[in-house]
């Protein structure tokens, strides 16, 4: 028997998911969503969604049904390398006068799914001779996605950047599978990351609309939060990026998307160009 | 060296906007001061002054005009004014009629473009005249006024100066007259293909039209020698196709004219052959002609391009399944002979028309359980019970998402050999296998499965003694019923909610009524839940007051279900507390009690219900609209009426939706008021085609006086009903006196091709409207 959501529960169900963690889901989405937790609400023996619901509403006191939930909703797709220029130069411009500066410096790499993006970051300030004086902190919401960022074994969907007959071309891309082959090993389940690599980051779960939690982070001069805004509403934007901005040394910057524009946002930050990189900053008084 | 920018919000144009807004609030006295930040440096502080003057509306329109025609030194304040008079709540479109008469040209430009922007239809004929103006902005912003105006009255003026052949003005012009959607369109757009300067724009416009006279000379572009004019010619197609079909449904008539337009091998051939580098976008548009051309040449490519990530594989597979039969023998020779990531991409796309069992049984051995999933998948759509058998040889597939595929495909089959066979397997040594088939005896309820099934109560699985459970309720006999009852103290709290949930599909005999009373007392809150629940369901009216009680239950889920039980009770105190919480401020209970008021079907309800439609969160209103809906009174529709502009797209659709289902004159005026809305056109498109004699009579009503607009909207809704009394209606639109009438019946019936079409059209071969008369010639002709 094929259990489907009507768009009451649908309703329902999905603005429990954006209030508590800030996923937008439209009617477009609609059918993944409804697949989604059709099979976690049978996995969780429920026979109907808004049993399920009112399971994950009023009998989930640690949150276990929602976090498996959380795993199975969340936009996992990610590889090493992604819209890699903009991030060396935020290391070049950013990271790299902090560490001239003070001597050391902080990244948050906000939402960073299975570890492909911090694991980038390494690999970069590693390179650059600054892995010693920089501290990364990584976040994701999924349980399950920390798990796999901590487990750090990757198929080759996430090094389409660097294989064979990638159609990614430019003088940086030499230098990329330098450092993939410096520090993956592939073996029969995939690709191994350097222990040395991942021990470099420190992982934690970490709900982006809980402003406490992310303040417990302390503040960092580069926070690194791309392909996320995307897929929140409008008023969630604010509120993530509001904290955000509170996560900012008073010199740090905030690097986004390449198509995720604050601009159109009343947020505290001003945009700008450094080294053909769009930054952001907290607005001056 | 850097640069730094600043482009969004400092904290001190936060405060200009808070005080621009609270300019605007206090209305006219501050027009002055809005109309001065005009030129404001920050376009944030700007966006707020552009709102906020054209919310103040009337009193705002003169100056801003004054400040249109006398402070011009700055482009900004002049782009802001012309925004705030595009936006203005005033009715000022006069008076940019009377603005666009002025001499100066830059001053015309910007009325022009207030009017197109404001969709002022009455103002077409003078915004036509500025079309051939000698300055070439002005006539550039008059073609641009057109377009966004749209609709038929602006089609003589923008083939005009399509047929200029002036670049500054044929261009957009071009583009403009695509969009009309007008038959008029297709001649002069066809006319420039030959024109390597105006091809390419020619052809995506000839693609905007949807008119079935655009196929041939889009169709003849797909044997170019030029790869880009294949695919030009091929995105044309697809999008010509998609217009059309969104106005008439699927038609034969798409497929017959372009198979006469070009030899479909050919045009495979060559397009197959532009495809090499080509982006995602590109291969969508191939994958959908290629499906219409439907050669053998055509399949086989669709079936590489349907293992494609998306969006490609999903157009292809589309294609594949619009195919049908023709494509079956491919799709089965590329799974049989593939690999499994071959074989997960099509698998989907197979059983929806006959095939070989064998090919798709044989992939329920493949290495990969994915494939296994898929195979189960399409088997259970092919529908032929000879499945059944090796389906249940999965019932104990190491892979859980295999062995519950396999359980719902024989769910889906059914057969005699299913009952044989579950029974068999229930005593299977494996538990996955024993749960599986317990599941499938459960789910048809076989009489003959009772005992196995009371023998898995005492299972240790947890989960067979639920699947054994649920059912035993399902069965008719004094003993599933007695079985129930003598578990109702398991020491297992999930068991015990299991039976109580199996009761309330049973009847409401007086010790079932006692059981599930006792469990509104258990220590666990899901046994509670599901006592509630079942005493709902079986509509003990004497437990009222024990729901009414629950209502205070320490756990959320059992206050819920006391909600959801009282929906279904007839006391009077029942539907008291009902409408008590459909008032509640826990937005769950509130929910739960509006969903129970449409239940409870009473018409006390709908002033509540009513109201809920407004609440701020949209779930409460999508349950709100959904309980009316279920109600049959006046005042529904124009709830659900206005429902349809909400600002959540899912309690829009649904509004809709409901609608469709109504086939009453003013649930029919109430879609068809949303036609002219684009972001729901094509959804109350498909609610209106909803079937319906009552609905076709509304719509011939409205078609003696509609407008070249909506005429066309009309006649789409009859022709995608698709049933005779529908086509027969069109038939008399042809006959109306109203001219856009007959010509968007004669356009209709062109489509729909039938014999009965071609020969009404043949009997319109003498209307005096020149368009009706070049339809009717054409679908002679073919």
């Amino acid at each position: 028997m094929t259990v489907t959501l009507s768009p009451q529960v649908f309703a329902i169900l999905s603005s429990l998911v954006e209030e508590r963690i800030g996923l937008s889901f439209g009617t477009d989405d609609a059918s993944l969503f409804s697949d989604k937790v059709v099979a976690r609400m049978t996995e969780a023996g429920f026979a109907s969604p808004l049993d399920y619901y009112y399971a994950l509403r009023y009998d989930d006191p640690a949150g276990a049904h929602f976090d498996t939930l959380v795993d199975a909703l969340v936009v996992g797709e990610t590889y090493f390398f992604r819209e890699v220029e903009s991030l060396v130069a935020a290391l070049e411009q950013v990271v790299k006068r902090a560490v001239e500066a003070r001597g050391a410096a902080r990244i948050w790499s906000a939402a960073c799914s299975s570890g492909e993006e911090p694991l980038t970051i390494a690999m970069l300030l590693e390179d650059a001779g600054l892995l010693g004086s920089v501290s990364i902190v990584a976040t994701d919401v999924s349980s399950r996605a920390i798990a796999r960022a901590r487990k750090a074994v990757y198929g080759p969907r996430s090094m389409r950047v660097v294989a064979e007959g990638s159609p990614m071309s430019g003088p940086l891309v030499p230098k990329l599978r330098m450092l993939a082959n410096r520090h993956f090993v592939e073996r029969a389940d995939g690709f191994h990351a350097d222990r040395s690599l991942v021990d470099a980051v420190t992982y934690r779960k970490l709900n982006l609309l809980d402003p406490k939690a992310v303040s417990s982070l302390g503040s960092f001069d580069l926070v690194v939060c791309r392909n996320v805004l995307i897929y929140f509403a409008d008023e969630t934007v604010r509120a993530v990026v509001d904290s955000l901005a509170g996560a900012l040394e008073p010199d740090g910057r905030l690097l986004a998307g390449a198509s995720e524009s604050l601009m159109r946002f009343a947020t505290p930050l001003e945009c700008e160009e450094r080294g053909g990189v769009f930054l952001y900053r907290k607005a001056r008084p | 060296m850097s640069r730094a920018v600043t482009v969004s919000l400092s904290a001190e144009d936060r405060a200009r906007v808070e005080h621009i807004e609270h300019l605007a609030r206090a209305g006219a006295q501050n027009v002055e001061e809005l109309v001065a930040q005009l030129d404001d440096p920050s376009w944030v502080v700007r966006r707020a002054v552009v709102s906020a003057l054209a919310t103040v509306g009337e009193p705002a329109v003169q100056p801003l005009v004054q400040t249109l025609v006398t402070r011009r030194d700055r482009e900004a304040r002049v782009a802001a004014t012309v925004d705030a008079l595009a936006a203005s709540r005033a009715p000022l479109d006069a008076r940019m009629v009377d603005l666009a008469k002025m001499a100066d040209p830059a001053v015309i430009c910007d009325a022009l473009q207030v009017l197109g922007r404001r969709r002022y239809r009455d103002a077409v004929p003078v915004v036509a005249s500025f079309a051939t103006h000698a300055d070439d902005n002005v006539a550039v912003a008059a073609i641009e006024a057109l377009g966004r105006i749209g609709g038929v009255e602006t089609v003589d003026a923008l083939i005009s100066a399509v047929e200029l052949r002036h670049f500054f003005r044929t261009f957009p012009a071009i583009d403009a007259l695509g969009r009309t959607g007008d038959a008029r369109a297709v001649a002069p757009l066809e006319g420039l293909l030959s024109d390597p300067l105006y091809m390419a724009e020619a052809a995506r416009a000839l693609g905007r039209t949807g008119q079935e006279s655009a196929v041939a000379p889009l169709a003849k572009l797909l044997l170019d020698r030029t790869d880009v004019i294949v695919r030009t010619a091929a995105a044309a197609l697809a999008e010509l196709r998609e217009r059309y079909e969104a106005r008439f449904g699927e038609s034969e008539t798409m497929t017959r004219a372009l198979a006469q337009a070009v030899p479909a091998p050919d045009a495979s051939a060559r397009l197959v052959d532009a495809l090499a580098g080509v982006s995602a976008t590109e291969l969508v548009a191939a994958a959908r002609v290629l499906g219409w051309l439907g050669d053998d040449l055509a399949i086989g490519r669709l079936v590489d391009l349907a293992t494609m990530a998306e969006p490609v594989g999903s157009a292809a597979s589309d294609a594949l399944r619009r195919l049908g039969p023709r494509a079956t023998e491919a799709l089965l020779a590329a799974i049989r002979e593939g690999d499994s990531a071959r074989r997960l991409g099509l698998l989907p796309i197979v059983g929806y028309a006959a095939g070989s069992l064998d090919d798709l049984v044989l992939c329920l051995s493949d290495d990969d359980p994915g494939v296994r999933v898929a195979a189960c998948e399409a088997l259970a759509r092919l529908g032929n019970p000879a499945a059944v058998g090796p389906l249940f040889t999965l019932l104990g597939d190491r892979d859980g998402r295999v062995s519950h595929a396999a359980s719902a495909a024989i769910q889906s089959l059914g057969s005699l050999e299913s009952k044989r066979l579950s029974l068999e397997q229930a005593r299977s040594p494996d538990p996955r296998t024993r749960r599986a088939a317990i599941r499938i005896i459960s789910y048809f309820g076989y009489p003959e499965g009772l005992d196995v099934l009371v023998a898995a109560i005492g299972e240790e699985d947890e989960k067979i003694r639920e699947a054994a459970i649920y059912g035993i309720a399902l069965i008719d006999d004094p003993k599933a019923t007695a079985a129930l009852l003598a578990h109702i103290g398991h020491p297992v709290a999930r068991t015990r909610a299991a039976v109580m949930r199996a009761l309330g599909q049973t009847e409401a005999a007086p010790e079932v009524v006692a059981a599930l009373r006792a469990g509104l007392r258990d220590s666990d809150a899901w046994v509670r839940y599901y006592a509630c629940q079942a005493l709902g369901r079986l509509a003990v009216d004497a437990a009222t007051p024990e729901i009414i009680a629950a209502l205070h239950d320490e756990s959320g889920q059992v206050r819920v279900a006391a909600v959801e039980s009282l929906a279904h009770l007839r006391d009077l105190a029942a539907h008291e507390a009902l409408a008590k919480a459909a008032r509640s401020a826990d937005p769950d209970m509130r929910r739960a009690a509006l969903l129970g008021l449409g239940i409870a079907k009473r018409g006390e309800a709908i002033p509540v219900l009513r109201e809920a439609a407004s609440a701020p969160e949209a779930a409460t209103r999508l349950v709100a609209i959904g309980a009316l809906a279920e109600l049959d009174s006046p005042e529904v529709v124009p709830t659900l009426a206005h429902a349809t502009g909400d600002p959540d797209e899912g309690v829009r659709n649904a509004a809709i939706g409901y609608l469709s289902t109504r086939p009453s004159a003013d649930a029919t005026h109430a879609l068809l008021r949303n036609l002219s809305r684009p972001e729901v056109r094509d959804r109350v498109l498909a609610a209106l085609s909803v079937a319906a004699d009552e609905r076709i009579d509304v719509v011939l009503a409205m078609l003696e006086t509609a407008d070249a607009d909506t005429a066309p909207n009309l006649v789409a809704a009859l022709a995608r009903m698709r049933r005779p009394s529908s086509q027969a209606a069109i038939g008399t639109a042809l006959n109306m006196d109203n001219v856009h009438a007959r010509r968007a019946a004669a356009a209709a019936l062109g489509a729909l091709g039938t014999q009965e079409a071609k020969d009404a059209l043949a009997r319109s071969a003498m209307d005096p409207d020149p368009d009706v008369r070049r339809i009717a010639a054409a679908a002679a002709r073919r």
